[in-house]
């Protein structure tokens, strides 16, 4: 593992932004199979989800839950010295959504901005690369933003329509911003695994196959097993290496991917299920916005002043996986916040398949 | 552990009546043991009998006596 320490560097606050259409896993698929969604609920934990409009994506909910923490205070547009978005489904190809994000918070050009390719891993990468960056630069404040819009892309994908997956996740983005303090400090410890890369991908759309579904089945027994062998070994690890223990921490939040996995995570380093906050039961699995957004559905509605102690995982695509522990003010964190926001770019979707801009429709 | 034990775990496991199954049942037969029993399965093969459980081992599985030959205990 690559372990790390950001001496003087505290998470100061997050914020999550979620659809407002609230999907019942139930009513889903167009001819539920009554069984197999009972069955799919009963081993996920997934009740509801969120998905978002047609003409939204996971860089307006990235916006919503930034400017949240913006308007709340704790940050003003020219302070922020970084922005990193996290994302497997940006917006355009190219540029990064993050350059969108800047434009949106109007943050100064004295700023370093750019993705990371990553999703369910995301939060735990994106705090230990935010921090590093502040740790070794004058920049003062960093603004992460984290999240996917995995369930609107499902609907294109009729072929998997009655996989696991399919039902499986929810919109989301979460916000995090970290800043210089004399009092602060947390750790991470980081792994990955390309050799794997293939249990959990999306290769078509991009260079390498510019045509192709927009996703292929991944190898579920693969990712479990990735799961709940590797995840319990690094939070072990971790705890081993800063020299705590599951008592030292109020709350283990760690990924929402599915009931099982988190219960069989919980279980094998003697965390009880009380001390797991869940949000998955009614927002699906949100990749990498999970943690961000199981911590804010705990604590967000709380004004409480008092510092809480989290032990975070968060694991997935690449394969990736990390663990960072912090402590937080409770009303450092913001209630959800029901993204509305839409960005009109001033590109037009009326193109035909051999990208020629469609004539407009003669008026009747 | 005898075998009817055995048995019983995995009736247990996929939620049927004790003496559903016997060992030489086709696991495509039962409609309870789907992708997501697979998952329940490793968990309780790694639990119960310290058995790692791959893709490969899963997919060769033919019979319920295929699964209980594994329980080594």
């Amino acid at each position: 593992m690559i372990f790390s320490n950001y001496d003087g560097i505290k998470i100061a606050s997050i914020a999550a932004a979620v659809p407002q259409t609230v999907i019942d896993v139930m009513s889903e698929l167009d001819n539920p199979d009554p069984k197999y969604v009972k069955n799919f609920m009963k081993n996920t934990g997934i009740k509801e989800k969120r998905k978002c409009d047609f003409d939204q994506t996971a860089g307006d909910f990235s916006y919503s839950a930034a400017k949240r923490i913006m308007d709340a205070g704790y940050f003003s547009p020219d302070e922020i010295g970084v922005l990193i978005n996290l994302t497997q489904t940006p917006d355009y190809r190219t540029p990064s959504t993050a350059m969108t994000l800047q434009k949106r918070l109007g943050l100064s050009m004295d700023c370093l901005v750019f993705d990371v390719n990553l999703g369910c891993s995301g939060f735990v990468y994106g705090v230990s690369l935010a921090a590093s960056i502040l740790n070794t630069s004058s920049a003062k404040k960093a603004l992460v933003t984290v999240g996917d819009t995995l369930a609107r892309g499902r609907r294109f994908m009729k072929k998997v329509m009655y996989s696991n997956t399919s039902l499986l996740f929810g919109d989301a983005s979460a916000a995090i911003l970290l800043e210089k303090s004399g009092n602060g400090g947390f750790s991470s410890a980081l792994m990955s695994d390309g050799s794997r890369h293939k249990a959990l991908s999306i290769p078509y759309g991009a260079w390498r196959h510019p045509e192709g579904p927009q996703s292929v089945p991944g190898d579920d027994i693969a990712v479990f097993n990735f799961t709940i062998s590797e995840v319990p070994k690094l939070l072990e690890a971790y705890m081993e290496k800063t020299g705590t223990g599951i008592n030292d921490y109020d709350d283990l939040v760690l990924h929402q991917a599915n009931m099982m996995i988190l219960k069989n995570v919980a279980k094998r380093i003697g965390m009880p299920m009380d001390k797991v906050p869940i949000c998955l039961d009614r927002y699906g699995n949100t990749s990498g916005c999970s943690v961000p957004l199981a911590i804010v559905d705990k604590y967000g509605e709380s004004a409480e002043d008092r510092e809480v102690n989290l032990l975070t995982s968060s694991f997935g695509v690449g394969l990736s996986w990390g663990v960072v522990g912090f402590r937080i003010n409770i009303k450092d964190v913001l209630p959800i916040t029901i993204g509305k926001d839409t960005y009109e770019d001033g590109y037009s979707d009326d193109y035909d398949d051999d990208g020629n801009l469609k004539a407009p429709a003669e008026e009747a | 552990m005898t075998d009817r034990e055995k048995l019983a775990l995995l009736e247990d496991m996929l939620e049927l009546d004790e003496g559903d199954l016997t060992a030489d049942m086709a696991l495509d037969d039962i409609d309870e043991y789907d992708s997501m029993a697979k998952l329940s399965l490793i968990v309780l093969m790694e639990d119960e009998f310290d058995v790692k459980l791959t893709g490969d081992v899963i997919k060769g599985f033919e019979t319920v006596g295929d699964i209980v030959a594994l329980m080594n205990k």
